[in-house]
């Protein structure tokens, strides 16, 4: 067996609680050195500020580490930045608005890429009738135009 | 005696490859071997699973920071994972070939349980980052002045390299 097979076995059988340790953990991790970088803070100042030497924030931040939650707090405390958020009705409803504007707009740009990318004209698949553009949304068949069923 | 190396894709395409060395005479890699020994539902299962998803993780995202722990000297790139030393006395030792963090080459070697206090003392373990030393020497050499683009691409092709055991 080869060693992605392999590899890719033993990721099926990996348990969610695994996953969903290891993808917090690197999440968390991200978002401190995102904060890092985003201060101008090396490990060594926020070693400083926790009375930590720098391997052990090296360690934290390796992706692999199970952070205490009082731990994260005092991180996201000294660094005046948030890491971790918990949420509450108003929140996920906001983000369930968020999640709808992004999908309609997203919508709309591909209805605009289309509308830009396509010819004038095309062919319906079932009837075979070439087809014109009335506006943004509907096609004719040509047929109905030149018998002047569209004249408003 | 000299035997030869070659190395099979694991992961590729995202921001790290990830490679595992394996002997050419032999059908397992080194890496494959490590993870036969740890089976899920054992003791040391779920560490190597964490290793797993972890390695697959960054295969595609990059490491933000410079996330492995240096063993043996410096100039070979030999890294160990994980680097939580109180948690887990498992370890996987690995070259980390280029120095970017964003984007890399990983070649994957064999590992297990540090149960000494430096892999040194421990026969097995020293066996195979002193393996790992002796690819690594050959793959800097070959890699010197390479972009990161050609470096990775040199893998890509059937790579073979010998070392002398």
């Amino acid at each position: 067996m080869s060693t992605k097979t392999l590899f890719d076995e033993r990721l099926k059988g990996i348990s969610q609680e695994i996953i969903d340790d290891v993808d917090d953990s690197i999440d968390i991790a991200t978002r401190i050195c995102e904060i890092l970088k985003l201060k101008n803070l090396s490990h060594r100042d926020l070693a400083d500020k926790l009375h930590k030497s720098e391997s052990e924030i090296s360690k934290w931040l390796s992706g692999l580490h199970n952070f205490t939650w009082k731990t994260l707090m005092r991180i996201q405390r000294v660094l005046g930045e948030p890491i971790v958020q918990v949420v509450n009705e108003e929140i996920l409803r906001n983000q369930d608005l968020a999640k709808n504007f992004n999908f309609i707009t997203s919508k709309l740009i591909e209805i605009n890429k289309l509308k830009s990318a396509s010819s004038r004209s095309m062919r319906n698949i079932e009837t075979g009738d070439e087809m014109l553009r009335k506006d943004d949304f509907f096609w004719v068949p040509v047929k109905k135009i030149e018998n002047n069923e569209l004249r408003n | 005696m000299k035997r030869s190396v070659t190395f099979d894709i694991v992961r590729q395409n995202g921001r790290i490859d990830i490679l595992a060395f394996r002997f050419l005479d032999e059908h397992v890699s080194e890496f494959g071997k490590f993870l036969s020994k740890f089976p899920q539902g054992t003791k040391h299962g779920d560490d190597v699973d964490r290793l797993v998803r972890w390695l697959d993780k960054i295969a595609e995202t990059g490491c933000p920071e410079n996330k492995f722990r240096w063993e043996s000297k410096i100039k070979y790139r030999i890294k160990a994972i994980p680097d939580h030393q109180d948690t887990s006395k498992l370890r996987l030792y690995l070259i980390k070939v280029l120095k970017d963090d964003s984007q890399n080459i990983l070649i994957l070697g064999n590992g297990g349980l540090k149960n000494s206090r430096t892999y040194n003392s421990n026969y097995e373990l020293n066996s195979y980052v002193r393996t790992l030393e002796l690819i690594s020497e050959q793959i800097i050499g070959r890699i010197k002045g390479l972009s990161i683009e050609d470096a990775r691409n040199l893998f890509l092709h059937r790579f073979e390299i010998e070392i002398e055991l």
